[in-house]
């Protein structure tokens, strides 16, 4: 019984480093990726709060964000008005704030392109196009929350500002880095056959 | 249209689809308290148990289950208010301190769930991967939970726990930072961690060809 017992303790530790071992190399490059991802959320964070960002260029950047989804709205034939960081009627007003500039989607598709091993000139025009699309996407974002808040209740607009506002369109900002990555790996390829 | 744009807009669909399913079901009132009764029940002995100071207590809002109610006093100024009343029982008005469940936990926990459903992943490893990633953000949320209760508590009109200026300012500083964009963050970090690796990895990159 007891010989047994030994032979039990002895196997059990080399059993769990051995799976251990093989999960992380199993794992080894996602690993390394994500260590680099958090590296580049980490610096991003930074800046969003520094003193820099906060003071100077967070307000100029929303005020553009809102007047340009007030033109939008007029294309839209509402008769709003954009005053800062507000859009409003006699009907309904949103104050757009930090957190809704779309800025930690935009960082997290930089993030993922960065720091994904593939020649520098295929990394421009993904931040590039990715930026721009997701900037776009924002402005519909934030004059869509608009519409939803003017016709719908306000617990449509919760829901809507938290699950399709935030959530689907961070996924939006994966799916480009999907879609970026296939695209770079591909062009990549193509170029070291020929 | 290319390969990968197809499947992109093809994954997008699904999740919407799953996405939008989940969180109508989550958002129907019995559901929505089933649930919500059902986070707050281990969150109270997980809470008591890091707060041996304080007295609390987790409650929903009869009007709203999005809201998870805490009451809290301080163990010390209970125990003087009973000696000084000669008591060993008295009646004391807590504080309250209100948070979202959907914002802290069930919004991205639905988010965390459709990720893992729609990764390419064998069944067992699949259901693993759910079984950890269900335990890892539930206890991100009762950490970010416990990081703004951390804060209260250090309030000198509260007088429950008494942490030095730096520490305080430490736990301020995190508590501004644990916003629903990390919230985001965390989801795709445990859904990278438990879905991805190096087979499917290159799977997903082979796509478009």
């Amino acid at each position: 019984m007891s010989s047994k017992k030994k032979t039990k303790n002895k196997q059990a530790p080399v059993d769990w480093r051995q799976s251990l071992r093989s999960w992380l190399q199993d794992r080894n490059p996602i690993l390394k990726f994500l260590l680099g991802f958090i590296g580049c959320m980490s610096l991003f964070y930074i800046f969003y709060y520094s003193g820099l960002y906060r003071n100077h260029l967070e307000l100029p950047f929303l005020n553009g964000q809102v007047r340009i989804s007030n033109a939008l709205l007029h294309l839209f034939g509402q008769a709003t008005e954009a005053n800062g960081t507000l859009i409003s009627s006699a009907d309904f007003s949103v104050n757009v704030k930090n957190g809704c500039d779309g800025l930690e989607a935009m960082a997290i598709l930089v993030s993922g392109i960065v720091i994904f091993p593939v020649a520098l000139k295929y990394k421009f025009p993904g931040i590039a196009v990715g930026i721009l699309i997701l900037f776009v996407a924002n402005i519909f974002r934030i004059a869509g929350l608009y519409l939803a808040g003017k016709y719908f209740s306000s617990q449509v607009f919760d829901i809507l500002h938290i699950q399709g506002g935030f959530i689907i369109f961070t996924l939006l900002s994966i799916l480009l880095w999907f879609i970026w990555m296939n695209w770079a790996t591909d062009k990549s390829q193509k170029s070291v056959s020929s | 249209m290319k390969p990968i744009i197809i499947a992109g807009l093809k994954y997008f669909f699904f999740f919407c689809l799953l996405y939008g399913t989940l969180t109508a079901l989550s958002l129907i009132p019995q559901v929505g308290k089933t649930l919500n009764d059902i986070y707050r029940r281990p969150t109270q002995r997980i809470l008591t148990s890091l707060f041996d100071k304080a007295h609390l207590q987790l409650g929903s809002d009869r009007n709203d289950v999005d809201i998870i109610r805490v009451e809290y006093a301080s163990k010390k100024m209970v125990q003087q208010q009973m000696r000084s009343a000669g008591k060993t029982n008295v009646q004391i008005n807590g504080r309250l301190y209100e948070f979202s469940f959907y914002n802290t936990f069930l919004s991205f926990y639905i988010f965390l769930l459709v990720l893992m459903i729609l990764s390419p992943l064998p069944r067992k490893e699949m259901l693993i991967g759910l079984l950890a990633g269900s335990i890892l953000f539930y206890l991100f949320s009762v950490f970010r939970t416990s990081i703004a209760l951390l804060f209260f508590f250090n309030d000198p009109v509260v007088d429950i726990y008494h942490y030095s200026d730096f520490w305080v300012e430490a736990i301020r500083k995190l508590n501004n930072f644990l916003t629903l964009g990390i919230n985001l963050l965390i989801v795709l970090v445990l859904w990278i961690t438990l879905a991805f690796r190096k087979k499917n990895w290159k799977k997903l990159l082979q796509a478009s060809k």
